[in-house]
């Protein structure tokens, strides 16, 4: 087995710090020890301040994304030794507020779901019994978000743009316009907007870090194309009716 | 209690669009894109104001004519094809997928509109150099 010294250098910050710095540590590592383990040794064995959040250890609960070499990722996810590299730099997420070190506060990422009308929380369909229910195959990429907020992390327009929805939230937005309910015609007018869908300049870099494939950029195309086609049809109509 | 500071670290817009380290292929053209757009809004006004050399008299704009013929204004009007060819190709690339029409595509039509604009950049750099 290939075991190597790493070093970590690693994003600081303490609420009060006037500047963030970063620090280094270095750790043992072998073939199966990924970004998050390592971090763990840091904080149980070298400096039991660094702060950072995590869960499940298997890319399920998705509170462990960060930035890695430069890249958003889940720390679960990514082996050390798979980066190829001797040194590994660790940041927060970007374009979130930062709490403490690796920790930044979702709640504005979560508050771009909150749309009055949005079926954030649904019944499950699997209760009853077990059988998949007809025509959940179409969301099972919707529901493949783990709400981690890499996407948003990795959007060039999120970090210009405060007001912009984000990727994620309007990945949501597609599932319920998609599934037809009731209120997707409000969601399509939330969506609808300079911070909405139109903010969106095509650089696919959500779609690039999802580590579950849920393909948000594409999710932003289809809802414009759904509303351009319902303004054109709109303008065809008031034309034949002006006639 | 003292309230605490706190600590963003949100990109500023410049190095949100710039950041092309570790990035896609797609965010490496939207930078060129945000980039070309900066240089053809400058051109705008500098456009401009050379044209306000007119208000001068011949002069003024005969000298400019005699400096528009120089080899680096040349290398310049290169340029500044490249800016244009690549801005109005992404942006029909940005558009054709940007709308939903063919957003699995965008691959396709960024290697399609890269030999397009190559080829043009190519004929009008020899014709500029040559003339």
């Amino acid at each position: 087995m290939v075991e190597k010294d790493i070093l970590f250098k690693v994003f600081r910050y303490k609420q009060g710090d006037k500047k963030s710095h970063f620090d280094e540590f270095t750790v043992h590592c072998d073939e199966d020890t990924t970004v998050l383990v390592a971090l763990q040794y840091i904080r149980d064995n070298i400096d039991s301040s660094l702060i950072l959040r995590h869960s499940c250890h298997h890319s399920s609960c998705g509170v462990c994304g960060m930035r890695i070499n430069h890249r958003e990722n889940l720390a679960c996810l990514v082996k050390v030794l798979d980066l190829n590299s001797s040194k590994v730099v660790v940041e927060p997420l970007q374009n979130l507020p930062v709490i403490s070190d690796l920790v930044v506060d979702v709640n504005p990422f979560f508050e771009k779901y909150n749309f009055s009308e949005m079926p954030y929380i649904r019944e499950s369909e699997f209760l009853e019994n077990s059988a998949v229910a007809s025509g959940i195959e179409k969301h099972t990429r919707f529901e493949n978000c783990l709400e981690c907020g890499l996407c948003n992390s990795a959007c060039p327009i999120a970090g210009s743009d405060s007001s912009y929805l984000g990727p994620s939230a309007m990945a949501a937005a597609w599932r319920v316009v998609n599934a037809g309910n009731s209120n997707s015609k409000k969601v399509l007018k939330w969506v609808d907007s300079e911070h909405g869908c139109w903010r969106c300049h095509v650089a696919y870099e959500c779609s690039s870090v999802c580590p579950n494939n849920v393909d948000p950029a594409g999710s932003i195309m289809l809802l414009r194309k759904t509303l351009l086609k319902k303004k054109i049809s709109h303008i065809f109509k008031r034309k034949t009716g002006d006639a | 209690m003292e309230k605490q500071e706190e600590y963003s670290n949100k990109m500023n817009p410049l190095k949100s669009w710039f950041s092309i380290r570790k990035k896609s292929f797609n965010v490496l053209f939207f930078s060129i894109n945000r980039l070309t757009a900066l240089i053809l809004t400058g051109y705008l006004f500098l456009h401009l104001v050379v044209l306000s050399l007119l208000l001068q008299g011949p002069s003024s704009w005969n000298q400019f004519i005699s400096l528009a013929h120089s080899p680096a204004f040349v290398l310049l009007e290169i340029g500044l094809i490249f800016v244009v060819l690549y801005h109005g190709l992404n942006g029909i690339r940005v558009i054709i997928v940007g709308t939903g029409l063919s957003p699995n595509l965008k691959n396709g039509l960024a290697i399609l509109f890269g030999i397009i604009g190559t080829i043009v950049f190519i004929i009008t750099s020899y014709i500029l150099i040559t003339y």
